[in-house]
Protein backbone atom coordinates (compact mmCIF):
# COMPACT_ATOMS: atom_id res chain seq x y z
CA UNK A 1 0.00 0.00 0.00
CA UNK A 2 1.43 3.18 -1.04
CA UNK A 3 1.88 6.20 0.87
CA UNK A 4 0.74 8.47 -1.98
CA UNK A 5 -2.94 6.24 -3.16
CA UNK A 6 -5.93 6.60 -2.53
CA UNK A 7 -6.68 3.24 -0.30
CA UNK A 8 -4.03 4.30 1.70
CA UNK A 9 -5.54 7.16 3.26
CA UNK A 10 -9.14 5.56 3.57
CA UNK A 11 -7.09 2.87 5.49
CA UNK A 12 -5.60 5.87 7.51
CA UNK A 13 -9.43 7.22 7.77
CA UNK A 14 -10.78 4.48 9.06
CA UNK A 15 -8.12 2.66 11.58
CA UNK A 16 -7.82 6.64 12.81
CA UNK A 17 -11.45 7.01 13.71
CA UNK A 18 -11.90 3.70 15.09
CA UNK A 19 -8.70 3.92 16.94
CA UNK A 20 -10.07 7.17 19.47
CA UNK A 21 -13.23 5.15 19.69
CA UNK A 22 -11.77 1.80 21.05
CA UNK A 23 -11.39 1.63 24.88
CA UNK A 24 -7.97 2.82 25.38
CA UNK A 25 -6.50 -0.37 26.84
CA UNK A 26 -7.17 -1.75 23.90
CA UNK A 27 -5.77 0.70 21.48
CA UNK A 28 -2.09 -0.77 21.24
CA UNK A 29 -3.94 -4.05 20.38
CA UNK A 30 -5.99 -2.65 17.43
CA UNK A 31 -3.06 -1.07 15.89
CA UNK A 32 -1.17 -4.47 15.79
CA UNK A 33 -4.57 -5.62 13.86
CA UNK A 34 -4.23 -2.61 11.82
CA UNK A 35 -0.47 -2.91 11.33
CA UNK A 36 -1.24 -6.68 10.55
CA UNK A 37 -3.77 -5.86 7.62
CA UNK A 38 -1.74 -3.48 6.29
CA UNK A 39 1.80 -5.51 6.00
CA UNK A 40 -0.85 -8.41 4.41
CA UNK A 41 -2.48 -6.41 2.62
CA UNK A 42 0.75 -6.70 -0.43
CA UNK A 43 1.48 -10.49 0.03
CA UNK A 44 0.80 -12.64 3.29
CA UNK A 45 3.06 -15.11 3.67
CA UNK A 46 5.70 -11.82 4.43
CA UNK A 47 3.65 -11.82 7.39
CA UNK A 48 5.26 -15.12 8.76
CA UNK A 49 8.49 -14.06 8.65
CA UNK A 50 8.26 -10.65 10.79
CA UNK A 51 6.02 -12.79 13.57
CA UNK A 52 9.11 -15.27 13.55
CA UNK A 53 11.65 -12.37 14.27
CA UNK A 54 9.40 -10.75 16.66
CA UNK A 55 8.51 -14.09 18.90
CA UNK A 56 12.57 -15.36 18.65
CA UNK A 57 14.12 -12.03 19.67
CA UNK A 58 11.17 -11.47 22.31
CA UNK A 59 11.69 -14.67 23.75
CA UNK A 60 15.93 -14.39 23.50
CA UNK A 61 16.13 -10.21 24.44
CA UNK A 62 13.94 -11.94 28.07
CA UNK A 63 16.70 -14.44 28.45
CA UNK A 64 19.30 -12.45 28.23
CA UNK A 65 18.42 -10.25 30.90
CA UNK A 66 17.88 -12.80 33.24
CA UNK A 67 20.80 -14.43 32.87
CA UNK A 68 23.59 -13.73 34.59
CA UNK A 69 26.73 -15.52 33.37
CA UNK A 70 28.47 -13.80 30.75
CA UNK A 71 28.93 -16.30 28.87
CA UNK A 72 25.85 -17.96 28.52
CA UNK A 73 24.25 -14.03 27.59
CA UNK A 74 26.74 -13.81 25.16
CA UNK A 75 25.53 -17.13 23.48
CA UNK A 76 21.96 -15.96 22.96
CA UNK A 77 23.14 -12.88 22.00
CA UNK A 78 24.67 -14.51 18.77
CA UNK A 79 22.05 -16.79 18.79
CA UNK A 80 19.44 -13.45 17.95
CA UNK A 81 22.32 -12.43 15.56
CA UNK A 82 22.31 -15.49 13.92
CA UNK A 83 18.37 -15.78 13.57
CA UNK A 84 18.25 -12.10 12.57
CA UNK A 85 21.06 -11.82 10.01
CA UNK A 86 20.33 -15.28 8.74
CA UNK A 87 16.67 -14.17 7.61
CA UNK A 88 18.30 -10.81 6.11
CA UNK A 89 21.29 -12.42 4.29
CA UNK A 90 18.94 -15.63 3.03
CA UNK A 91 15.79 -13.59 1.52
CA UNK A 92 18.30 -10.16 0.52
CA UNK A 93 21.90 -11.24 -0.29
CA UNK A 94 21.62 -14.97 -1.61
CA UNK A 95 21.74 -14.28 -5.33
CA UNK A 96 23.92 -11.91 -5.36
CA UNK A 97 26.19 -13.96 -2.73
CA UNK A 98 26.10 -16.78 -4.84
CA UNK A 99 26.22 -15.02 -8.15
CA UNK A 100 29.37 -13.22 -6.81
CA UNK A 101 30.88 -16.85 -5.91
CA UNK A 102 30.43 -18.09 -9.24
CA UNK A 103 31.89 -15.63 -11.08
CA UNK A 104 35.05 -15.87 -8.47
CA UNK A 105 34.75 -19.45 -10.03
CA UNK A 106 34.43 -18.75 -13.20
CA UNK A 107 37.53 -16.57 -13.21
CA UNK A 108 39.58 -19.81 -12.44
CA UNK A 109 37.62 -21.95 -14.95
CA UNK A 110 35.89 -24.00 -12.08
CA UNK A 111 31.89 -22.84 -13.19
CA UNK A 112 30.00 -20.21 -14.65
CA UNK A 113 27.63 -17.46 -13.09
CA UNK A 114 25.58 -19.05 -15.29
CA UNK A 115 25.02 -22.06 -13.24
CA UNK A 116 24.72 -20.34 -9.90
CA UNK A 117 21.67 -21.65 -7.84
CA UNK A 118 19.79 -18.52 -7.83
CA UNK A 119 16.46 -18.66 -5.75
CA UNK A 120 13.23 -16.45 -7.05
CA UNK A 121 12.87 -14.84 -4.01
CA UNK A 122 11.31 -11.52 -3.46
CA UNK A 123 12.48 -8.78 -0.68
CA UNK A 124 9.61 -9.05 2.11
CA UNK A 125 8.60 -5.63 2.73
CA UNK A 126 10.41 -3.57 5.54
CA UNK A 127 13.06 -6.75 6.05
CA UNK A 128 15.97 -4.57 6.10
CA UNK A 129 14.80 -1.97 8.49
CA UNK A 130 12.90 -4.19 10.88
CA UNK A 131 15.90 -6.62 10.92
CA UNK A 132 18.04 -3.68 11.87
CA UNK A 133 15.88 -2.55 14.18
CA UNK A 134 15.55 -5.34 16.22
CA UNK A 135 19.28 -6.11 16.34
CA UNK A 136 20.14 -2.85 17.81
CA UNK A 137 17.26 -3.78 20.60
CA UNK A 138 19.10 -7.14 21.59
CA UNK A 139 22.40 -5.51 21.78
CA UNK A 140 21.20 -2.34 23.43
CA UNK A 141 19.72 -5.65 26.37
CA UNK A 142 23.21 -7.29 25.81
CA UNK A 143 25.05 -4.02 26.94
CA UNK A 144 22.42 -3.63 29.56
CA UNK A 145 21.51 0.02 28.06
CA UNK A 146 18.11 -1.07 28.32
CA UNK A 147 16.13 -3.31 30.19
CA UNK A 148 14.26 -6.51 27.72
CA UNK A 149 10.10 -5.48 26.77
CA UNK A 150 8.68 -8.26 29.08
CA UNK A 151 4.74 -6.68 27.25
CA UNK A 152 5.10 -9.46 24.03
CA UNK A 153 2.30 -6.83 22.58
CA UNK A 154 4.39 -3.84 23.16
CA UNK A 155 7.41 -5.54 22.01
CA UNK A 156 4.87 -5.96 18.89
CA UNK A 157 3.95 -3.29 18.26
CA UNK A 158 7.40 -1.81 18.39
CA UNK A 159 8.59 -3.79 15.23
CA UNK A 160 4.92 -3.96 13.34
CA UNK A 161 3.42 -0.27 13.77
CA UNK A 162 2.70 0.21 10.20
CA UNK A 163 3.75 3.90 10.05
CA UNK A 164 7.46 2.87 10.00
CA UNK A 165 7.10 -1.03 8.29
CA UNK A 166 7.88 0.32 4.97
CA UNK A 167 10.51 2.86 5.03
CA UNK A 168 11.92 3.18 8.38
CA UNK A 169 12.63 5.29 10.46
CA UNK A 170 14.72 2.38 12.31
CA UNK A 171 13.74 3.19 15.81
CA UNK A 172 15.44 2.96 18.96
CA UNK A 173 13.69 0.93 22.22
CA UNK A 174 14.45 4.04 24.47
CA UNK A 175 12.67 6.58 22.18
CA UNK A 176 9.90 4.05 21.03
CA UNK A 177 8.90 1.53 23.90
CA UNK A 178 8.45 4.44 26.83
CA UNK A 179 5.98 5.77 24.75
CA UNK A 180 3.49 2.87 24.39
CA UNK A 181 3.36 3.04 28.43
CA UNK A 182 1.81 6.64 28.61
CA UNK A 183 -1.98 6.95 29.02
CA UNK A 184 -3.21 8.04 25.72
CA UNK A 185 -5.36 10.73 25.57
CA UNK A 186 -6.87 12.47 22.81
CA UNK A 187 -5.06 15.64 21.69
CA UNK A 188 -6.20 17.63 18.50
CA UNK A 189 -3.07 19.35 18.45
CA UNK A 190 -1.77 15.79 17.55
CA UNK A 191 -4.19 15.06 14.65
CA UNK A 192 -3.22 18.93 13.42
CA UNK A 193 0.38 18.43 13.82
CA UNK A 194 0.00 14.84 11.98
CA UNK A 195 -1.80 16.45 9.23
CA UNK A 196 0.60 18.96 8.23
CA UNK A 197 3.39 16.59 8.08
CA UNK A 198 1.87 14.35 6.04
CA UNK A 199 0.11 17.28 3.50
CA UNK A 200 4.00 18.26 3.74
CA UNK A 201 5.13 15.21 2.77
CA UNK A 202 3.02 14.69 -0.20
CA UNK A 203 4.33 17.70 -1.83
CA UNK A 204 7.85 16.82 -2.04
CA UNK A 205 7.08 13.27 -2.79
CA UNK A 206 3.95 13.92 -5.65
CA UNK A 207 5.09 17.54 -6.53
CA UNK A 208 8.89 17.66 -6.36
CA UNK A 209 10.25 13.96 -6.65
CA UNK A 210 8.08 12.47 -8.83
CA UNK A 211 7.84 15.57 -11.44
CA UNK A 212 11.68 14.86 -11.55
CA UNK A 213 11.99 12.06 -11.80
CA UNK A 214 9.89 11.54 -15.01
CA UNK A 215 12.93 14.07 -16.72
CA UNK A 216 15.40 12.32 -14.80
CA UNK A 217 14.47 8.55 -16.25
CA UNK A 218 13.80 10.08 -19.50
CA UNK A 219 17.60 11.52 -19.66
CA UNK A 220 19.35 7.95 -18.40
CA UNK A 221 17.36 6.11 -20.88
CA UNK A 222 18.83 8.13 -23.35
CA UNK A 223 22.24 8.55 -21.39
CA UNK A 224 24.48 7.57 -24.66
CA UNK A 225 23.26 10.24 -26.37
CA UNK A 226 22.50 13.74 -24.65
CA UNK A 227 24.68 16.28 -23.85
CA UNK A 228 27.34 16.84 -21.46
CA UNK A 229 25.35 19.71 -19.96
CA UNK A 230 21.42 17.39 -19.79
CA UNK A 231 23.28 14.38 -17.70
CA UNK A 232 24.73 17.39 -15.62
CA UNK A 233 21.02 19.41 -15.00
CA UNK A 234 20.21 15.56 -14.67
CA UNK A 235 22.36 14.35 -12.21
CA UNK A 236 22.34 17.68 -9.91
CA UNK A 237 18.01 17.22 -10.07
CA UNK A 238 18.40 13.70 -9.27
CA UNK A 239 19.90 14.62 -6.15
CA UNK A 240 16.91 16.90 -5.12
CA UNK A 241 14.14 14.15 -6.03
CA UNK A 242 16.16 11.43 -3.85
CA UNK A 243 15.74 13.82 -1.59
CA UNK A 244 12.25 14.75 -1.77
CA UNK A 245 11.32 11.57 -2.54
CA UNK A 246 12.22 9.46 0.76
CA UNK A 247 12.32 12.56 2.90
CA UNK A 248 8.53 12.66 1.34
CA UNK A 249 7.66 9.08 2.19
CA UNK A 250 9.50 9.40 5.62
CA UNK A 251 7.15 13.13 6.60
CA UNK A 252 4.12 11.01 5.84
CA UNK A 253 5.27 8.05 8.13
CA UNK A 254 5.95 10.45 10.93
CA UNK A 255 2.40 12.21 10.29
CA UNK A 256 0.71 9.24 10.16
CA UNK A 257 2.36 8.15 13.70
CA UNK A 258 1.45 11.26 15.14
CA UNK A 259 -1.97 11.20 14.36
CA UNK A 260 -2.12 8.68 17.04
CA UNK A 261 0.12 10.03 19.12
CA UNK A 262 3.09 8.73 18.40
CA UNK A 263 6.49 10.50 18.14
CA UNK A 264 8.99 8.42 15.68
CA UNK A 265 12.75 9.48 15.22
CA UNK A 266 13.57 12.30 12.82
CA UNK A 267 15.49 10.92 9.96
CA UNK A 268 16.28 14.02 8.00
CA UNK A 269 17.62 17.11 9.02
CA UNK A 270 18.04 19.32 5.89
CA UNK A 271 21.17 17.31 4.34
CA UNK A 272 21.28 19.10 1.13
CA UNK A 273 22.66 22.03 3.70
CA UNK A 274 25.25 20.46 5.08
CA UNK A 275 28.94 21.13 4.97
CA UNK A 276 31.27 18.75 4.69
CA UNK A 277 30.06 15.19 4.15
CA UNK A 278 30.31 14.28 7.86
CA UNK A 279 28.08 17.15 8.65
CA UNK A 280 26.00 15.72 5.42
CA UNK A 281 25.56 11.87 7.24
CA UNK A 282 24.64 13.14 10.67
CA UNK A 283 21.40 14.92 8.78
CA UNK A 284 20.81 12.07 6.18
CA UNK A 285 18.48 8.61 6.73
CA UNK A 286 19.48 9.64 10.64
CA UNK A 287 17.68 6.71 12.02
CA UNK A 288 20.59 4.19 10.13
CA UNK A 289 23.34 5.89 9.86
CA UNK A 290 23.32 6.60 13.86
CA UNK A 291 22.32 3.15 14.11
CA UNK A 292 25.61 2.08 12.05
CA UNK A 293 27.51 4.68 14.34
CA UNK A 294 26.16 3.22 17.87
CA UNK A 295 26.31 -0.33 16.29
CA UNK A 296 29.07 -0.31 14.48
CA UNK A 297 31.48 2.55 14.10
CA UNK A 298 32.02 3.53 18.08
CA UNK A 299 32.66 0.15 19.24
CA UNK A 300 35.06 -0.73 15.89
CA UNK A 301 36.94 2.43 16.49
CA UNK A 302 37.62 2.14 20.40
CA UNK A 303 38.29 -1.45 20.15
CA UNK A 304 41.05 -0.71 17.67
CA UNK A 305 41.94 2.75 19.60
CA UNK A 306 45.70 1.12 19.71
CA UNK A 307 45.73 1.21 15.93
CA UNK A 308 45.24 4.97 16.28
CA UNK A 309 44.13 7.17 13.03
CA UNK A 310 43.95 3.67 10.90
CA UNK A 311 41.67 2.52 13.57
CA UNK A 312 39.71 5.01 12.50
CA UNK A 313 40.10 4.52 8.86
CA UNK A 314 39.30 0.71 9.28
CA UNK A 315 36.15 1.33 11.77
CA UNK A 316 35.40 4.13 8.15
CA UNK A 317 35.41 1.92 5.83
CA UNK A 318 33.68 -0.95 7.43
CA UNK A 319 30.75 1.33 9.02
CA UNK A 320 30.10 3.02 5.06
CA UNK A 321 30.20 -0.48 3.31
CA UNK A 322 27.52 -2.09 5.71
CA UNK A 323 25.41 1.61 5.07
CA UNK A 324 26.07 0.83 1.21
CA UNK A 325 25.14 -2.87 1.55
CA UNK A 326 22.13 -2.10 3.51
CA UNK A 327 20.64 -0.63 0.33
CA UNK A 328 20.88 -3.62 -1.67
CA UNK A 329 22.37 -6.87 -3.03
CA UNK A 330 24.82 -5.24 -6.01
CA UNK A 331 28.52 -3.61 -6.30
CA UNK A 332 27.37 -0.71 -6.81
CA UNK A 333 26.25 -0.05 -3.32
CA UNK A 334 29.32 -1.36 -2.13
CA UNK A 335 31.69 1.06 -4.45
CA UNK A 336 28.77 4.04 -3.00
CA UNK A 337 30.28 3.27 0.56
CA UNK A 338 33.87 3.02 -0.50
CA UNK A 339 33.71 6.21 -2.13
CA UNK A 340 31.63 7.59 1.34
CA UNK A 341 34.54 6.38 3.43
CA UNK A 342 36.86 7.60 1.46
CA UNK A 343 35.92 11.22 1.41
CA UNK A 344 35.42 10.88 5.08
CA UNK A 345 39.30 9.67 5.46
CA UNK A 346 39.94 12.69 3.49
CA UNK A 347 38.15 15.25 5.74
CA UNK A 348 39.59 13.27 8.52
CA UNK A 349 43.12 13.89 7.55
CA UNK A 350 42.63 17.52 6.13
CA UNK A 351 40.56 18.64 8.79
CA UNK A 352 43.52 21.38 10.20
CA UNK A 353 44.09 22.70 7.17
CA UNK A 354 40.96 22.75 5.96
CA UNK A 355 40.37 24.84 9.52
CA UNK A 356 43.44 27.31 8.23
CA UNK A 357 41.60 28.07 5.45
CA UNK A 358 38.34 28.60 6.90
CA UNK A 359 40.12 31.23 9.55
CA UNK A 360 41.29 33.03 6.05
CA UNK A 361 38.36 33.09 4.34
CA UNK A 362 35.28 35.23 4.88
CA UNK A 363 32.85 33.32 7.11
CA UNK A 364 29.90 33.23 4.70
CA UNK A 365 31.73 32.45 1.52
CA UNK A 366 33.48 29.61 2.97
CA UNK A 367 29.93 28.14 4.42
CA UNK A 368 28.37 29.20 1.08
CA UNK A 369 31.34 26.88 -0.90
CA UNK A 370 31.38 24.43 1.96
CA UNK A 371 27.85 23.69 0.98
CA UNK A 372 27.78 23.77 -2.34
CA UNK A 373 30.76 21.56 -3.10
CA UNK A 374 29.35 18.95 -0.70
CA UNK A 375 26.54 18.91 -2.90
CA UNK A 376 28.39 18.44 -5.64
CA UNK A 377 30.17 15.19 -4.07
CA UNK A 378 26.52 14.10 -2.98
CA UNK A 379 25.08 14.29 -6.62
CA UNK A 380 28.41 12.74 -8.18
CA UNK A 381 27.90 9.59 -5.17
CA UNK A 382 24.76 9.33 -6.52
CA UNK A 383 25.31 8.55 -9.73
CA UNK A 384 27.06 5.42 -8.57
CA UNK A 385 24.07 5.06 -5.91
CA UNK A 386 21.44 4.97 -8.81
CA UNK A 387 23.44 3.09 -11.95
CA UNK A 388 23.06 -0.50 -11.69
CA UNK A 389 26.31 -1.12 -13.13
CA UNK A 390 29.70 0.36 -12.93
CA UNK A 391 29.84 0.70 -16.69
CA UNK A 392 26.39 3.16 -16.76
CA UNK A 393 27.80 5.13 -14.06
CA UNK A 394 31.19 5.98 -15.79
CA UNK A 395 29.17 6.52 -18.79
CA UNK A 396 27.48 9.34 -17.39
CA UNK A 397 30.40 10.65 -15.73
CA UNK A 398 32.29 10.12 -19.04
CA UNK A 399 29.45 12.18 -20.74
CA UNK A 400 29.15 15.24 -18.49
CA UNK A 401 32.78 16.64 -19.47
CA UNK A 402 33.02 15.17 -22.69
CA UNK A 403 29.52 15.06 -24.29
CA UNK A 404 29.00 18.59 -26.41
CA UNK A 405 25.43 20.18 -27.31
CA UNK A 406 22.70 21.78 -25.77
CA UNK A 407 20.32 21.27 -22.60
CA UNK A 408 17.56 19.14 -23.19
CA UNK A 409 14.48 20.21 -22.29
CA UNK A 410 10.87 19.01 -23.94
CA UNK A 411 8.45 21.87 -22.65
CA UNK A 412 9.50 25.03 -20.71
CA UNK A 413 6.39 24.25 -17.93
CA UNK A 414 8.48 21.09 -17.11
CA UNK A 415 11.60 23.06 -15.78
CA UNK A 416 9.14 25.16 -14.74
CA UNK A 417 7.42 23.11 -12.08
CA UNK A 418 10.27 21.14 -11.33
CA UNK A 419 12.45 24.58 -10.22
CA UNK A 420 9.12 26.09 -8.62
CA UNK A 421 8.86 22.36 -5.90
CA UNK A 422 12.81 22.51 -5.76
CA UNK A 423 11.90 26.19 -4.86
CA UNK A 424 9.61 25.69 -2.35
CA UNK A 425 11.30 22.82 -0.46
CA UNK A 426 14.60 24.29 -0.51
CA UNK A 427 13.38 27.87 0.55
CA UNK A 428 11.51 25.90 3.99
CA UNK A 429 15.08 23.97 4.59
CA UNK A 430 17.22 27.55 4.18
CA UNK A 431 14.46 29.00 6.39
CA UNK A 432 14.14 26.68 9.13
CA UNK A 433 18.60 26.48 9.03
CA UNK A 434 19.12 30.00 8.92
CA UNK A 435 16.26 31.58 9.68
CA UNK A 436 17.12 34.67 7.22
CA UNK A 437 13.30 35.72 6.81
CA UNK A 438 11.37 37.47 9.67
CA UNK A 439 8.47 36.18 7.85
CA UNK A 440 7.27 32.18 7.54
CA UNK A 441 4.37 30.65 5.87
CA UNK A 442 3.79 27.41 7.86
CA UNK A 443 5.07 28.57 11.26
CA UNK A 444 3.01 32.08 11.22
CA UNK A 445 1.99 33.66 14.13
CA UNK A 446 -1.26 34.22 12.83
CA UNK A 447 -3.04 31.32 12.61
CA UNK A 448 -5.40 32.05 9.68
CA UNK A 449 -2.12 32.92 7.36
CA UNK A 450 -0.83 28.93 8.64
CA UNK A 451 -4.45 27.95 7.07
CA UNK A 452 -3.83 29.96 4.26
CA UNK A 453 -0.31 28.31 3.54
CA UNK A 454 -1.33 24.85 3.80
CA UNK A 455 -4.54 25.39 1.55
CA UNK A 456 -2.34 26.52 -1.14
CA UNK A 457 -0.21 23.93 -0.62
CA UNK A 458 -2.64 21.72 -1.01
CA UNK A 459 -4.26 22.74 -3.79
CA UNK A 460 -0.75 23.31 -5.42
CA UNK A 461 -0.49 19.50 -4.60
CA UNK A 462 -3.71 18.78 -6.54
CA UNK A 463 -2.40 20.73 -9.77
CA UNK A 464 1.25 19.83 -9.44
CA UNK A 465 1.83 16.54 -8.36
CA UNK A 466 2.08 13.46 -10.50
CA UNK A 467 -0.58 11.26 -9.73
CA UNK A 468 -0.29 8.06 -12.25
CA UNK A 469 1.61 6.36 -9.62
CA UNK A 470 5.32 7.48 -8.78
CA UNK A 471 6.89 4.74 -7.36
CA UNK A 472 9.24 5.00 -4.47
CA UNK A 473 12.74 4.33 -4.46
CA UNK A 474 13.81 2.98 -0.80
CA UNK A 475 10.52 0.66 -1.19
CA UNK A 476 13.08 -1.65 -2.33
CA UNK A 477 15.35 -2.01 1.27
CA UNK B 1 41.96 11.32 43.79
CA UNK B 2 39.57 14.34 44.20
CA UNK B 3 37.04 15.29 41.54
CA UNK B 4 38.18 18.55 40.57
CA UNK B 5 41.68 17.46 40.53
CA UNK B 6 40.41 14.81 37.72
CA UNK B 7 38.68 17.61 35.72
CA UNK B 8 41.72 19.84 36.04
CA UNK B 9 43.98 17.41 34.40
CA UNK B 10 41.19 15.71 31.79
CA UNK B 11 40.68 19.50 30.94
CA UNK B 12 44.27 20.12 30.16
CA UNK B 13 44.29 16.78 27.94
CA UNK B 14 41.22 17.81 25.86
CA UNK B 15 42.98 21.51 25.27
CA UNK B 16 45.68 19.14 24.03
CA UNK B 17 43.92 17.00 22.20
CA UNK B 18 41.22 19.29 20.67
CA UNK B 19 43.74 22.10 20.07
CA UNK B 20 41.39 24.33 21.61
CA UNK B 21 42.68 26.81 24.83
CA UNK B 22 39.50 27.97 25.49
CA UNK B 23 38.21 24.71 26.72
CA UNK B 24 36.89 24.53 30.38
CA UNK B 25 35.05 20.89 31.08
CA UNK B 26 32.10 20.54 34.05
CA UNK B 27 30.96 17.17 34.71
CA UNK B 28 28.16 17.65 32.87
CA UNK B 29 30.29 18.27 29.40
CA UNK B 30 29.03 16.43 26.30
CA UNK B 31 30.20 16.28 23.02
CA UNK B 32 27.56 18.38 21.77
CA UNK B 33 29.38 21.37 24.37
CA UNK B 34 33.08 21.64 22.43
CA UNK B 35 32.42 22.33 18.21
CA UNK B 36 36.04 20.32 17.16
CA UNK B 37 34.98 17.04 18.95
CA UNK B 38 34.90 13.89 16.24
CA UNK B 39 35.44 10.45 16.14
CA UNK B 40 38.97 11.01 15.44
CA UNK B 41 40.41 13.04 18.57
CA UNK B 42 37.81 11.13 20.57
CA UNK B 43 40.07 8.06 20.02
CA UNK B 44 43.28 10.45 20.74
CA UNK B 45 41.54 11.81 23.63
CA UNK B 46 40.78 8.29 24.76
CA UNK B 47 43.83 7.02 24.51
CA UNK B 48 45.49 9.21 26.51
CA UNK B 49 43.44 9.85 29.07
CA UNK B 50 44.20 6.26 29.42
CA UNK B 51 48.13 6.70 28.86
CA UNK B 52 48.19 9.76 31.63
CA UNK B 53 46.28 7.71 34.47
CA UNK B 54 47.85 3.87 33.02
CA UNK B 55 44.67 2.60 33.20
CA UNK B 56 42.67 0.69 30.56
CA UNK B 57 39.06 0.87 29.98
CA UNK B 58 37.12 -2.00 29.01
CA UNK B 59 34.62 -1.36 25.54
CA UNK B 60 31.27 -1.52 27.30
CA UNK B 61 32.29 1.03 29.73
CA UNK B 62 33.34 3.13 26.73
CA UNK B 63 29.78 2.80 24.64
CA UNK B 64 28.52 4.12 28.02
CA UNK B 65 29.87 7.19 29.01
CA UNK B 66 27.54 10.10 28.06
CA UNK B 67 29.40 13.00 29.64
CA UNK B 68 32.78 14.08 30.89
CA UNK B 69 30.99 12.55 34.52
CA UNK B 70 30.89 9.47 33.57
CA UNK B 71 34.26 9.46 32.17
CA UNK B 72 35.67 10.57 35.95
CA UNK B 73 33.60 7.76 37.71
CA UNK B 74 35.39 5.38 35.69
CA UNK B 75 38.95 6.98 36.36
CA UNK B 76 37.82 7.55 39.87
CA UNK B 77 37.27 3.92 40.08
CA UNK B 78 40.40 1.81 38.60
Amino acid sequence: MLFTSIIYFLFLAAVLFLYYLVPVKYRNLFLIAASIWFYTYVKLSYIFIILFIIVSNYYIGILIDQTKTNTTRKNYFYLSLIINLGVLIFFKYWNFLIESLFTLLGWVDLSSPASAPVLDLALPIGLSYYIFQTIGYIIDIHRQTIKAEKNFYHFTLFTLFFPKLLVGPIERASHFLPQLNRRITFDSENLVEGAKRIAWGLFKKLVVADRISIYHTAVVIHSYQESGFTLLFATLLYTFEVYADFSGYTDIALGTARLFGFNLMENFKRPLLARNLSDFWRRWHISLSSWVNDYIFNPLSLKHRDWGVWGVFYALIISFVVIGIWHGASWNYVFFGLLQAGALIYETITRRARKKIAKRMNKSVYNNVSILLTFLFVSFSLIIFQSPTLDQAINIIEGIFSKPGKLFIDKPSTLLFMLIGIGIMMLYDIQEEFRPFRFSFFSNKSWLIQQISYAFLLIYILLAGVFDGGQFIYFAF
Amino acid sequence: MERSNVLEELNKIFIEVFEDESISINENTTTNDIESWDSLNHIQMITAVEKHYKIRFNLNELLNFKNVGDLCRSIEAK
